[in-house]
């Protein structure tokens, strides 16, 4: 272990417990599974502030508390405010997990085409499904990535999304990941595989946290997510991943790609708040004429903390690849994006592109951005841009000079700045879905359960 | 001159002695100027003469800053008056240069700005639908595509787009005092004469009108009831609108002397 990081004691008892409470439970394969993940994670160890690859985020705190995997939720609550998580998508597929687990009276699987499978819970663990599940663990790697190691250590529930060769899933597929109050600090691992074999499309939507069943009273949370996708030829997939626990969350998220020939993964990704979210992106363009547009969009109050970080490896020629992130920084906030573009040697023709946009609302707010670019090839088109300005006051003075009130101005400017993003999610459904959840953050900040400020207004922050 | 007592003949607009700098440089100097009720008053004068830090220090741009002097915009103090409680008042510009702000679609910054105007004259939001109608009948006046009402404001437009745009939002808005920044420059003479239909469907006795303009062209299609020279920061000739004509021959180099003299 280097001197970056830290020893994880507080998670060994925490793998001990959860080890023999699910002994029965976990078939041979899923144990051995877990333990040499957890022997990954232990051998990593926490990453601290000088590891390269955590610069902006510290997660230290961690190694010293004790955090239990979040409890069987008291209460379910009996429907959600439907509207405040489908993204205006009421029908169709959507799966529902309280505090880790699903919860199958607010879920569906309704919608979903012959052929579909969808795996979750004991079916997951069964033996005999082995062939549906074959590909997890293959796209995440723990060994360089603890928390991934960590996650896969406590493996239990979770799902498969497996989408046959040519099927066509019209309507999107949502996830919702919600935690109920539990008074203590406790620690939750979503994991999802989605395999689109050759030639079929599928929309998949993670929702993580909304305070529908109240606020996260009384303890932090520290959700370690993993999503896999693999993509077979000509698949093609548009992800959405909305990040939306609040202030009392950790968050650390890794969607980790593999496309095969031909293949399009389009994500939009929005962070909306949080004590702390680290989110990365891993991708393998393992096939000729793949590509993989990447976008995000953090929007920050307080002392909210967001880290994007992106990895694309560029492994074959003709591939093509784009990120576009943008942050909106308000209050004592911060925004980091790290943004990482490998091509290989013999990668040749590949075009990829990257650009970091921060728009600063305050002055203690600070954005940091940090390309980096590792080309082998000779023939290649890579380029990357970033910038960091304020709100153009030639244009608030545009809007006022035509009666708009500065407030309203300010909002329409920053609309305006995260649409490019919100844009990138296609159906106009989604982009109006996600249009709604970015107004709501920036109009009533006070929805967030410590929020009591309007500095996305303009007003100076408490 | 005006009479305090008698409303009838109170102007719509009165400038006193206005001094007002940008970016520490004084531009401004002493400029005076009354607009009555229904009036059409055209401003010309050489480039750099201070016409447009008028109009902006009329519409509350913070880039020129008022050093001395007042204003009354009916009656009230128009310093004490934000950029949008102005644009409520009825006072309107359109800008020289339009601003591009892409992402905010056109459409979506009138019905914003409509909807603050009815909502500060008591009357209800409209919705879109019937917000889409009046939108689209007022682009129909100035022969604009109605596609140009969903793309974002004044974004990629040419330059004539951009002005034409500016006055859909006049006619839009219906303000009480329109100021007209320069809005022939850079159109076609068809587009010039759109544009002054525009302006001349909107005339009427309680409307006002200040147009900036290097042209005397468009002085033939908005026919002005004032000519008046601003050079070196203030009104250094008033006349009718024959004053244009003569500007048009002789240039303004006469008048500055004049002035400085
Ligand atoms: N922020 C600023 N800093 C310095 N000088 C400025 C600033 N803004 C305007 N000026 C100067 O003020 C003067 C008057 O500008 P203004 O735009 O009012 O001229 P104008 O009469 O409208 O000219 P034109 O006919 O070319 O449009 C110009 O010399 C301009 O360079
Ligand atoms: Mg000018």
């Amino acid at each position: 272990m280097s001197t970056a990081t830290v020893q994880a004691t507080a998670f060994e008892a925490e793998f001990d417990r959860f080890a023999k409470l699910t002994a029965d439970t976990a078939p041979a394969w899923l144990r051995t599974m877990r333990h040499e993940a957890f022997e990954q994670f232990r051998a990593q160890g926490i990453p601290g502030p000088k590891h390269e690859e955590w610069l902006y985020t510290n997660l230290t705190p961690l190694a010293r508390t004790a955090l239990p995997l979040a409890p069987r939720p008291g209460e379910v609550p009996t429907s959600l405010a439907a509207h405040r998580f489908t993204l205006g998508v009421e029908t169709g597929p959507r799966l529902v997990f309280l505090n880790g687990r699903f919860e199958p009276t607010l879920s569906s699987t309704s919608g979903l085409p012959d052929g579909v499978v969808l795996i979750h819970g004991a079916a997951l663990r069964d033996e005999e499904h082995a062939e549906l599940r074959k590909e997890l663990g293959t796209v995440a790697d723990t060994s360089v990535h603890p928390f991934a190691a960590l996650n896969t250590a406590f493996l239990n529930d979770g799902f498969v999304l497996r989408v046959p060769a040519g099927v066509v899933v019209d309507e999107p597929v949502q996830t919702l990941f919600l935690h109920t109050p539990t008074g203590q600090p406790v620690a939750v691992h979503p994991r999802i595989l989605v395999v689109a074999e050759e030639n079929s499309q599928v929309t998949f939507v993670e929702r993580y946290g909304i305070n529908c069943i109240g606020a996260l009273a009384g303890g932090t949370c520290f959700t370690n997510a993993v999503t896999e996708y693999v993509l077979g030829q000509s698949a093609r997939v548009k992800a959405v991943r909305i990040q939306h626990e609040g202030t009392s969350t950790y968050h650390v998220g890794l969607t980790a790609v593999r496309q095969a020939r031909d293949s399009h993964f389009d994500a939009v990704t929005l962070s909306l708040g949080g004590a702390i979210d680290r989110n990365e992106f891993s991708i393998d363009i393992d096939g000729e004429g793949a590509e993989c547009n990447l976008a995000g969009l953090y929007v920050l109050n307080r002392n909210e903390h967001v880290d994007n970080h992106t990895v694309v490896r560029h492994n074959v020629p003709h591939g093509r690849s784009s990120q576009l992130f943008k942050g909106v920084l308000a209050g004592k906030s911060h925004g980091a994006f790290t943004g990482r573009v490998i091509v290989a040697k013999h990668a040749q023709k590949t075009i990829a592109e990257q650009a970091n946009h921060t728009l600063l609302l305050s002055d203690g707010a600070v954005a940091e951005t940090r390309p980096q670019l590792e080309i082998y090839a000779d023939d290649v088109q890579c380029t990357h841009g970033a910038t960091i300005g304020r709100l153009d006051e030639e244009a608030l003075y545009y809007l006022r000079a035509r009666a708009i009130d500065p407030g309203t101005a300010r909002n329409m400017l920053v609309h305006a700045f995260a649409s490019e993003v919100t844009e990138a999610a296609g159906s106009p459904q989604l982009v109006e879905g996600l249009e709604r959840l970015i107004a709501s953050r920036l109009e009533r900040p006070s929805e967030d359960p410590d929020g009591t400020t309007s500095a996305f207004r303009g007003e100076s922050p408490a | 001159m005006s009479n305090d007592s008698d409303p009838l003949h109170n102007p719509l607009l009165s400038i006193r002695e206005v001094h007002a700098s940008a970016g520490g440089k004084a531009i401004l100097k002493g400029l005076s100027l009354e607009v009555g009720p229904g009036e059409v008053h055209a401003i010309m004068g050489p480039n750099g003469s201070g016409k447009s830090t008028l109009a902006r220090v009329l519409t509350g741009n913070e880039n020129a800053e008022v050093t001395s002097g007042e204003v009354l915009y009916k009656g009230q103090d128009l310093f004490g008056l934000a950029p949008e409680e102005r644009a409520r008042e009825g006072l309107f510009l359109a800008f020289q240069y339009p601003v591009e702000i892409p992402g905010i679609a056109n459409s979506t910054l009138l019905r914003e700005g409509l909807n603050a105007m009815r909502e500060h004259r008591g009357e209800p939001e409209l919705d879109a639908i019937d917000f889409l109608e009046i939108a689209k009948a007022k682009a129909d006046v100035l022969e604009m595509e109605p596609t140009m009402l969903s793309r974002a404001v004044n974004h990629g437009f040419s330059g004539g787009e951009k002005k034409r745009n500016e006055v859909l939002q006049m006619l839009v808005l219906e303000p009480t005092l329109a100021i007209l920044d320069e809005t022939d420059s850079g159109l076609d003479i068809d587009a010039l004469q759109v544009v002054a239909k525009g302006v001349n469907a909107l005339r009427d006795k309680g409307r006002s009108f200040i147009v900036i303009t290097h042209y005397q062209r468009l002085l033939d299609y908005i026919v002005p009831d004032f000519v008046h020279v601003l050079a070196n920061g203030r009104i250094v000739r008033s006349g009718d609108k024959d004053l244009a004509l003569e500007l048009e021959a002789k240039g303004y180099a006469w008048l500055e002397e004049g002035a400085s003299a």
